[in-house]
């Protein structure tokens, strides 16, 4: 299992592999709080420092997405986790309201084309869309087979394709771009 | 009703724990030492709490310093595990008395079934058989002789508040008797901090044979047959089976009813060991009691289907048991192999250090209940026992083959283990025909441990055995592979060899 975690020592990202025994630390906001959230990679275990007190608090993480917060030593961290009797729960810390930057960056990234990235390792199978095409949000773009199956891939918003880099028959990894859809009144 | 566990423990036992809590719906509180920091318990419970220094003594041994981590963490519960504190008077009134329960029995029936003279008598009065002897700790030397010139030699002297094998020696003349008395009463005192010492006659060649027994509190008491541990090293076990093929069904049925009796007098709750010791299959004595879950509880669990950690912490909610006794049926077999770092070539000399690669046994029936991985430093500071490979079959002769199987399967490369003495264990004669007894394996050393295996860990072979494989192969071929770093490198080449 591999997730990206930023190493705060070095202000920048690296990616972890499970059994690596490299322990990445960051601020995180936990209910408006911050806290420094110590990951450990081989057992995939975060653990919180309860401010005050002697007790760590451990999460098991079962999926894991770090996101740095812009112009800040802060992280946003998504993903889920497991606790006691088996339960699951979605987690969400660095969503804190004094999270800075953060509305600033959404807004942004309204205005800018949506990326459509491969969400695994698999091969293109078909393209269902043309450069320049008007679609509909949940539309077909592609469909990408990984694992012996076919995973449908749908534009996200309604809009025009912009850039498409997708192509049948073409293998792609997890992350990578196979499209953006760009708003309508910025073509026209 | 409790909802949060300390589990006042380290290594397997307390990751063993840590499960089950976690399956009942409990939230579980991890202890570490500083020398544990790295340790798969610290980081598998909800909530860890450090405990500054590194020495059993400064930190799983200290009374205050847990009561304040109980404190500390919000625990309303205490699971003790094995060793350390489990059978400690003194903890569990701490505890107690802070409105905290204690995962065990109360103070009083721990003192009454675990001091050896007062089991004894308890047991002795419920109809247990119990080993001839002093029937109380000896006044002074002139009473030990009365009592040797009634029970015979050998003779063992042992410590009231012993255990684990240590504070007891076997005199075999009268002349010896002196000084046996004087040591024993001297390690006692600095051991324990209890003098007391009695006398029983020494069984010479016996199996040691133990019954699981589980108590609630509103008294009702089972047991959950027996395990053998009769393959033993200076009294420690290194090696379990259930059920013990030594016993006929009918003595097996007797000695469980009398050691639930025995139980239920003491008004004992939670789970426990009777131990006995074995002269004939026809022939056992009651031993020792032990109050705690143990060691080699899992390969009970293995042929009665019960999770012995889950019904230990129902009965101390306040819970009913489950089950009677005519619910519970032996199915199948069950061995434990303890994996020490330890070199049985140099007398089992313990071996602490760095684990470079690891690969545990699984597979269909394997069980291996360990706190290590890749990269993990086994600590100086404590015992060495870094895993537990259990495994289940359908009778005897298949589960060892299964054994050998998970064995040849298990990878340590970094510091020696034991795996290699139990390969050799599985394929011994007497072992397969249960011609064994407790000092057997100190007869049979020979056969059981080939002194060129330290050959093989001196040249740092990745492989556990493959000292067996080495034998095989030239020097030139020798040379080769002790400049190979990389293990499984040499994993492959030696596999390759061994398929020449």
């Amino acid at each position: 299992m591999r997730y990206r975690v930023f190493d705060k020592s070095k202000e920048k990202s690296v990616i972890h592999n499970a059994g690596n025994a490299r322990a990445g630390g960051c601020d995180v906001h936990v209910d408006g709080q911050r806290r420094l959230l110590e990951i450990d990679p081989r057992s995939m275990v975060g653990t919180f420092v309860e401010p005050g007190s002697r007790l760590e608090r451990n999460v098991r993480f079962q999926s894991l997405q770090i996101e740095r917060l812009a112009g800040e030593a802060d992280f946003r961290i998504q993903g889920e986790c497991s606790g006691s009797g088996g339960r699951w729960s979605w987690f969400d810390f660095g969503a804190g309201p004094d999270a800075p930057g953060q509305k600033e960056r959404r807004a942004a990234k309204k205005d800018q084309d949506a990326a459509i990235r491969s969400p695994m390792t698999g091969k293109v199978l078909q393209v269902a869309v043309k450069k320049g095409d008007v679609v509909t949000a949940g539309q077909l773009v592609c469909i990408i087979e990984a694992m012996k199956m076919e995973n449908k891939i749908v534009a996200p918003t309604d809009g025009v394709i912009q850039k498409l880099s997708a192509t049948a028959g073409a293998l792609v990894s997890s992350g990578d771009m196979l499209a953006t859809v760009g708003p309508k009144a910025a073509k026209k | 009703m409790f909802k949060r566990v300390l589990i006042a423990n380290r290594g397997e036992i307390a990751l063993r724990v840590a499960r089950t809590v976690r399956e009942m719906g409990l939230e579980s509180v991890a202890v570490y030492s500083d020398a544990d920091a790295g340790s798969m318990h610290r980081k598998f419970a909800d909530f860890a709490i450090r405990l500054p220094g590194r020495t059993s003594k400064e930190t799983y041994l200290n009374i205050p310093l847990l009561m304040q981590a109980i404190k500390d963490s919000g625990a309303d519960a205490v699971h003790p595990g094995y060793g350390f504190l489990s059978e400690n008077q003194e903890f569990v009134q701490a505890v107690l008395d802070v409105g905290v329960t204690f995962i065990g029995p109360t103070p009083s029936s721990m003192a009454a079934l675990g001091d050896k003279i007062s089991g004894r008598n308890l047991m002795k009065s419920c109809g247990v058989p119990v080993v001839p002897g002093s029937e109380g700790a000896l006044k002074d030397l002139a009473d030990l002789e009365k009592h040797a010139k009634e029970i015979g030699f050998p003779m063992i002297i042992k410590a009231s508040g012993g255990g684990g094998g240590r504070g007891m020696r076997v005199v075999r003349a009268m002349n010896e008797l002196k000084d046996a008395y004087e040591v024993c009463v001297r390690e006692a005192q600095s051991y324990f901090g209890n003098p007391q010492v009695f006398c029983e006659r020494y069984i010479d060649a016996p199996h040691h044979v133990e019954f699981q027994v589980l108590f609630d509190q509103h008294g009702n008491g089972v047991h959950l047959f027996e395990r053998d541990c009769t393959v033993q090293r200076r009294h420690q076990k290194l090696f379990e089976e259930a059920p013990s093929a030594f016993l006929s069904h009918e003595q097996r049925m007797r000695l469980g009813e009398v050691a639930v009796k025995a139980g239920l007098a003491a008004k004992y709750v939670g789970v426990g060991t009777v131990e006995f010791i074995c002269e004939s299959p026809e022939k056992c004595y009651f031993m020792e009691m032990n109050t705690r879950i143990q060691v080699e509880h899992p390969v009970t669990e293995m042929i009665t289907g019960v999770d012995l950690i889950r019904e230990q912490i129902r009965v101390a909610m306040g819970h009913k048991l489950r089950f009677k006794q005519s619910d519970l049926h032996i199915r199948g077999w069950s061995m434990e192999a303890r994996i020490n770092a330890e070199a049985p070539e140099k007398e089992f000399l313990p071996a602490a250090g760095r684990i470079k690669n690891f690969q545990a046994p699984a597979g269909p029936f394997v069980r291996f209940d360990s706190h290590v991985y890749a990269g993990y430093t086994i600590p100086a500071e404590y015992d060495s026992m870094i895993g537990k490979l259990i495994v289940w079959d359908e009778n005897r002769e298949s589960c060892i083959v299964r054994m050998q199987r998970a064995l040849s399967e298990l990878m340590v490369d970094g510091v020696p283990t034991t795996a290699k003495f139990h390969r050799r264990l599985m394929e011994h004669p007497d072992f397969r025909s249960l011609e064994i007894h407790t000092g057997w394996l100190e007869q049979k050393k020979n056969d059981l441990i080939r002194p060129d295996w330290e050959l093989g860990e001196a040249a740092s072979l990745p492989l556990d055995g493959a000292a067996v494989a080495l034998s095989m192969v030239d020097q030139s071929q020798q040379d080769e592979l002790n400049s190979s770093t990389d293990a499984w490198k040499s994993a492959a080449m030696l596999n390759g060899l061994r398929l020449s």
